[in-house]
């Protein structure tokens, strides 16, 4: 049953895609902060980085991007490593324009890797599991190809007992033609 | 022409690439319950394995240890006592040797070359024989000149960072990286030449078998089902040929055995196929030759020593023709086995390696106005005794878009039709230890009525069918000794209904099966599979180039006597899958989710729960 607004959203986005898909490129850059959820203790997620590209694509925005966190333990604590979080993913969305705000929302999946300390961790340093978030979001032309661009986002990583880190960012992005050759590419 | 002269070709001709709505049409006529799974159903789909067709086409139910590999189970006869026959491009191929479990990624195919999967509860003829339920996997050239895919899975359920609070939780990846990669050439314009190498890397180790494939190995790193299979083929002007060669480091669930046993798997086959034109119909045959080869692996912990070699030869010759609503058409083929292995007692072999079947097959039809009249007969001779099959199909057109087809077979089967583990241990083979008894022939009389019709843009179809089994078998799994009889009678029931538009197309199934009456064996059979089960799927095109596919599947529980497990809990299941070509038609990645609600799927109760788990897989095609 949850098919049917997915296939009503995508159809109805579909009906102005034939022109503007991959037209541009928005290269961001930006921070995240945990507002809610998490690995729990003693795990304490930081405020990371995130990287993305984002075009527009079927009436949405598609988007690839990685997500950095540092996720530290208590320093007195040496069975309890700290590890990186590393989130790459990509996704898609609506998204729509009201003035100089672009307003979006979409689902996205990839994978989460955690990357331990490599003196607590021993033999186990990486992992890697799988990912699916959503998010909401508002862009911002500041003027000229510059956007300002603000956003929650909920990532779900499904370990066995299942971790949700709701977060808020921000950043800014600067949108460029989308050069022809790789526009056919990505065609 | 007739339902069955186009199954006929369908079977046997498999160069002729059918469009995908031809294919779909056809399969109708091919065989009753079919189904069709064409590239682009299992491109949308995100497929990255073989067995994803399986999945698709709703047919045959797929029961699997490891999550790996497949073994297709159809409800005929006494589901799971019966392999299910698998050719390509309607010609025989060697999967695994005797002993080996007949899953489907043994098969030497790349997914990059498959064109469609033809899956068919049968009876018919396929492979250039009459028998019971088949796949054909029909193939083509990956590209003109280069091909490559990379594809790579995870599952979803490992601790992650709660690792360090309890070191006991199960932590380990199950699927590794799969490669294939093609590269061909065009011999005339109608005459490619391909050849595919396919890389395969599973790790056998979910919480639910790890303890027996670790068990099973002596290496420090987590036990794989590993290696290449590679093949070179070539298609044209009614030629057909196709040459493989595998080796595995494999460690497959043997269910006689119930369990992990490792293996060396070497083997290399050969298969030349040709239909000719003759006067109001076609003509076909092929030769097959396979050398297998199965040993102890250096890395096996286990005294399990195989030590089989097989070579096997197999020719067959067919036709078909028809006038003025007539219609007339026959083979015959031939097959020689010879194996060795080592017998029960201590420095013995195998007394009898040797297995040799001849069979022969002939059809006569009439069509009328609206009505199609086709009966086949078969028999087949070997050292058990006689085998023999009888088809009655009739199909009915009151109406333009209605039709109505009715089938009524008989069908007894050799154990020589599929030499596998059963069949060599009672031949003394003692190898590979295995609990089941030796095979006995399997009877089958089934009847079967369809409908099928269009209303507006809805195709509808519905189906009932009943069938009785006498067999003297034993069903895979451990469960019982000594031999036991298998008599009943089961009924199915099945309605589905497709509709295809501008860019979108729907499809819906559901399916009910059971026991009418029976053995406790018999009984026991049918509970290994879901009862019930319906299917939605969607597949939504906004362009030539994005197709956005879903499938909710809903199925019943299974009961399997004799484990500690018994029950399997019902399941519904979300599969999601987007593919986008890029870079003209050079590029294709595609993204896969199975089970992404994270039901509890499982198909056997010594096998793994499949969790949620995505695939990534990258094409390349110049």
């Amino acid at each position: 049953m949850r098919l049917v607004p997915l296939l009503a959203v995508a159809l109805a986005a579909t009906a102005h895609a034939q022109v503007s898909n991959w037209s541009t490129l928005a290269p961001a850059l930006g921070g995240s902060a945990p507002v809610a959820g998490g690995f729990g203790a003693p795990w304490e997620t930081q405020p990371g980085l995130v990287v993305r590209l984002e075009s527009p694509a079927y009436g949405g925005h598609a988007r690839a991007e990685i997500r950095l966190a540092e996720v530290t333990a208590p320093a007195d604590d040496d069975a309890v490593p700290d590890f990186v979080l590393t989130a790459p993913t990509v996704g898609w969305g609506p998204s729509a324009d009201a003035g100089p705000l672009r307003l979006g929302a979409g689902a996205r999946v990839g994978i989460a890797q955690f990357r331990f300390d490599d003196r607590a961790a021993g033999n186990f340093q990486n992992e890697t599991e799988l990912a699916v978030g959503v998010w909401g979001s508002a862009a911002l032309r500041l003027g000229g190809r510059v956007e300002a661009w603000a956003e929650v986002d909920a990532l779900r990583v499904t370990l066995a007992d299942p971790v949700v880190i709701t977060s808020v960012g921000g950043g800014l992005a600067v949108r460029i033609d989308t050069p022809g050759w790789l526009r056919e590419v990505l065609r | 022409m007739t339902a069955l002269l186009l199954a006929g070709l369908l079977v046997t001709l498999p160069e002729a690439r059918a469009s995908e709505a031809a294919a779909r049409d056809s399969v109708e006529a091919l065989c009753a319950g079919g189904a069709v799974v064409t590239q682009a159903e299992l491109q949308a789909a995100g497929a990255a394995h073989l067995h994803d067709a399986l999945r698709l086409a709703g047919v045959f139910h797929g029961v699997t240890v490891d999550g790996f590999d497949l073994r297709p189970v159809a409800a005929v006869g006494v589901p799971g006592a019966e392999p299910v026959r698998v050719f390509v491009d309607g010609a025989p191929a060697a999967r695994g040797a005797g002993p080996e479990p007949p899953g489907l990624e043994a098969l030497p195919v790349a997914l990059g070359e498959v064109e469609a999967v033809v899956v068919c509860p049968g009876p018919g003829v396929a492979g250039g024989a009459f028998g019971g339920p088949w796949i054909d996997v029909r193939t083509g050239p990956p590209s003109r000149w280069a091909y490559g895919a990379v594809s790579y899975g995870n599952e979803a359920g490992d601790p992650g960072p709660a690792l360090f609070f309890d070191p006991t939780l199960p932590n380990v990846d199950r699927l590794g990286p799969d490669v294939e990669a093609g590269a061909g050439i065009s011999l005339g314009e109608r005459t490619p030449v391909w050849a595919v190498i396919r890389h395969r890397d599973f790790l056998p180790t979910d919480p639910a078998i790890i303890d027996r494939t670790i068990a099973a190995s002596v290496r420090e790193r987590y036990p794989k089902r590993i290696g290449p299979v590679v093949a070179v083929a070539l298609a044209g002007d009614g030629l057909r040929v196709r040459a493989a060669a595998r080796q595995f480091a494999d460690l497959p669930f043997v269910p006689e055995a119930a369990r992990e046993i490792p293996l060396a798997h070497t083997s290399a086959q050969a298969t030349v196929s040709q239909t000719w034109a003759v006067p109001g119909g076609r003509a076909w045959g092929h030769v097959h030759a396979a050398a297998l080869q199965l040993e102890r692996p250096d890395w096996s912990a286990l005294a399990v020593d195989p030590d089989w070699s097989e070579a096997r030869a197999e020719a067959a010759l067919g036709a078909e023709s028809g006038r003025d609503g007539r219609r007339l058409g026959g083979g015959l083929r031939g097959v020689v086995v010879s194996a060795d292995g080592p017998g029960q007692a201590e420095g013995t072999r195998l007394a009898d390696g040797s297995v040799a079947l001849g069979s022969a097959w002939a059809r006569v039809g009439r069509s009328f106005e609206r009505v199609d009249l086709d009966v086949t007969a078969s028999g087949a001779v070997a050292g058990s005794g006689v085998g023999a099959g009888l088809l009655a199909q009739s199909g009915w057109r009151p109406a333009p878009r209605l039709g109505v087809t009715l089938a009524a077979s008989w069908r007894r089967t050799l154990p020589e039709e599929t030499p596998d583990l059963a069949f060599w241990v009672g031949r003394v083979y003692a190898g590979v230890p295995s609990t089941v008894p030796e095979a006995a022939p399997v009877e089958v009389a089934h009847l079967r009525l369809g409908v099928t019709g269009r209303l507006g843009a809805v195709r509808l179809g519905a189906s009932a069918e009943g069938q009785r089994t006498w067999a003297d078998v034993g069903v895979p799994g451990a469960v019982f000794s000594g031999l036991f009889e298998a008599d009943g009678t089961a009924a199915v029931g099945r309605v589905d209904a497709s509709w295809a538009g501008r860019g979108l197309g729907l499809g819906a199934s559901a399916h009910a099966r059971g026991v009418l009456s029976g053995t406790d064996a018999y009984r026991a059979s049918w509970r290994r599979l879901p009862r019930l089960g319906v299917a939605l799927d969607a597949t939504l095109r906004p362009d030539d180039r994005l197709a956005l596919w879903a499938r909710v599947e809903g199925r019943s529980g299974t009961h399997w006597d004799g484990f500690l497990e018994a029950d399997l809990p019902a399941a519904l299941l979300l599969d999601l899958g987007v593919s986008k070509r890029a870079w003209g038609d050079r590029l294709r990645v595609s993204l896969a989710g199975r089970n992404v609600l994270g039901a509890e799927e499982r198909t056997h109760p010594l096998g793994a729960e499949l969790a949620p788990r995505l695939f990534v897989r990258l094409e390349g095609r110049l």
